[in-house]
This record gives C-alpha cells, structure tokens and sequence, in this order.
C-alpha cells in the first residue's frame, strides 16, 4: 500500500477535523503518522498544527527558494507561507 | 531514518512476500464478471490467515478490509464492497501480508474479461514501468534514479504517473524511510544501499495525473475519471542488485 507522498513543502488541504477544507504548507514530519503544518495565519508557523498524513489531501508543492528553506529545515516566516498558498490558488483558479 | 536489513531479515522477508504472491495467484484467477470486491477480500484474507500470516491493511489506520480493491477510475486504496466486477473493467488489488513479524506488499492491476486495447496498452505500460523501476536498484544509485526511469518510460507512452502517492520502505512496518516517488531526476536523491527493501509501485493514469480523494477519505480516483493502473513489487537491494520478494 502505498503511502501519500507527503514531505516538508507540500502543499495539501485538511480532510478531516474542524480545519476541514483548510489549506496548509507542511513544515516537517512530526512522528512516523504526523507532518506539522501552517498557514500563517490562524496555524503560524510557530505554533504549526500536527496532522495525520492520511487526513490530508495533497495539492502540490511549493516553489523556488521556500521549498529548498523547507527541504532544510531552516526557519520560514509566515509571510511566505501565506504568500506560497496564494499564489499556488491563484495558479490552481488559472488551471481551472 | 532507513533501517536496513539483514541477508537473514530479507530470508524472512522473502517468505512474507512469497505468501503475498500465492495470494496474488489466486485472486487473479478468481477475477470474472459479477465477482465482488468483497468475495475477493474474503477470499485473500482466508487464504492468508490459512498461511500463518496477517492481513497487514486491515485495520491500518483504520482501513477496514485485508485488501485494496481499486476498479477502474479508482487509483488506490478502494474499498471492497457490493460492487460487482463487469466485462470491461479493471481492478488493482493491493495486498499486504505480515509474517514472523515482516512485511511484504503488492498490487496488480487485472483485466475483468476483455477490456479496450488502449487499456490493456495501460496495465502493460504500468507493468513495464515497474520493471524499469527495478532495474534501478542497484547500490550506488539513486532514489532519483528509480523514479526517473519509471516516470520516464510512462509519459513516452502517453501517460502520466500520480505524485500525490509514493512507495515506501518496508521492514517490520508497512510503511518505512525512504519515501519512493514515481518521478524524479537521474542522480539526485538518497543513494541506493544493500539491505534497504523497497516497495516501488507507480500509479499510472491514463489521463491527467491529478487525483482526488472521495468522502471515505480512503478512496483515490482520478480527477477527470479515466482508468488508473497500479502495480507493485517489495524488492531488497543487495550488491548483486534487486531481488524481488513478492515473486518466486
């Protein structure tokens, strides 16, 4: 069985709990079940949520500079963050 | 962190998945029309608990059959159920054994009766790019490398390989380091070693390689609904190259 190809950078939408539907980056793997992620804005990076990989639906990657940060483990603020998710919507709302 | 393993683990290791192919024998034999996904799951769970084995999905994070049953549009972790099997469809069955404490994993994808040429080019193409794949695993090469040659060998035949999902390490859990995607670039990415056993398994789509995942928050499907074929190997990297453990 495979497993969701989910790494430091993804970028992937809750599935299941109150945050359903939320939009977040992934900052690290938590354990061997869990990523924790943020958005920036109600889940800063600071305090990043710990999800259940299986309760996430992967939507894509960020990009450029930010992913290497990430791929590091080196800090990222919440601006990028926020600013990754924006411009992987408005790329999705071009693809249709 | 990757665990390696033992000539003496990958012996063991080898009867896990020898247990995963017999189970595999059977059930394609069983595959016909107006067979369920249910009676399909019984059947490889009764066989495998008849083996001395466990059915290592069932009750995976609370996955609730001893087999993934995945037909057509379906990419993966399908749920067997009432569905019953027409001509022309076809299904991907994903089996998981565990045995004196180790893991072995793997899917096939069967045609149900006759199917369309351009399908049947589908599951041949996914087969053969699991093959690629393999021929890889050879210590000093790369992650990169597998899923280059896999992701490589799909697109030139017209069709794509889902992101979203990746192969994975295996040991005395299902799921173990390194993450094994089914795209990449040659020479980047973990380098091979002897004793990593590796379970590669490209999800091919037919049409886009966007997926989205229904309500049950199990089942994979397709974004546009054309057929995805699945197939997998656990294969053990040694210096003499990949051995297979799910086959004889």
């Amino acid at each position: 069985m495979d497993q969701p190809g989910i790494k430091p950078g993804t970028i992937v939408r809750s599935l299941a709990g109150r945050d359903q539907g939320t939009y977040y980056v992934v900052l690290r793997q938590v354990d061997e079940r869990r990523v924790a992620v943020a958005n920036g804005r109600r889940r800063p990076v600071s305090r990043p949520k710990p999800k259940n990989r299986r309760h996430l639906e992967v939507l894509g990657w960020v990009e450029g500079d930010l992913a290497l940060r990430l791929e590091r483990g080196d800090r990222v603020s919440d601006e990028e963050v926020m600013k990754a998710l924006e411009a992987w919507q408005s790329q999705a709302e071009k693809e249709g | 962190m990757i665990i390696l393993k033992s000539p003496r683990e990958i012996e063991i290791m080898k009867e896990a998945g020898r247990i995963v192919w017999n189970v595999h024998q059977e059930l394609a034999k069983a595959v016909a029309p107006g067979v369920t996904t249910e009676e399909l799951d019984a059947l490889a769970e009764s066989l495998i608990r008849k083996a001395g084995a466990i059915p290592t999905f069932k009750g995976y994070q609370g996955f609730p059959a001893s087999i993934c049953a995945s037909v057509n549009e379906e990419v993966v972790h399908g749920i067997p159920g009432k569905r019953k099997l027409r001509e022309g469809d076809i299904i991907s069955i994903d089996i998981g054994v565990t045995y004196k404490g180790y893991v072995g994993d793997s899917a096939y994808t069967h045609p149900v009766g006759e199917v369309d040429p351009e399908v049947r080019r589908l599951l041949e193409v996914t087969r053969t790019a699991l093959e690629k794949g393999i021929e890889q695993c050879y210590p000093g090469r790369r992650l990169g490398d597998i899923g280059h040659a896999v992701q490589s060998y799909v697109e030139s035949h017209g069709f794509s390989v889902v992101r979203d999902f990746v192969g994975h390490g295996v040991g005395t859990r299902m799921h173990e380091d390194p993450q094994v995607p089914n795209y990449g670039s040659p020479g980047t990415g973990l380098v091979l070693r002897p004793g990593m056993v590796l379970a590669i398994e490209p999800m091919v789509n037919a049409g886009t390689w966007k997926v989205r995942t229904l309500p049950n928050q199990w089942t994979v499907v397709t974004a546009d609904g054309k057929y995805s074929a699945h197939f997998e190997h656990t294969v053990a990297i040694t210096e003499d190259g990949p051995v297979i453990l799910t086959k004889p």
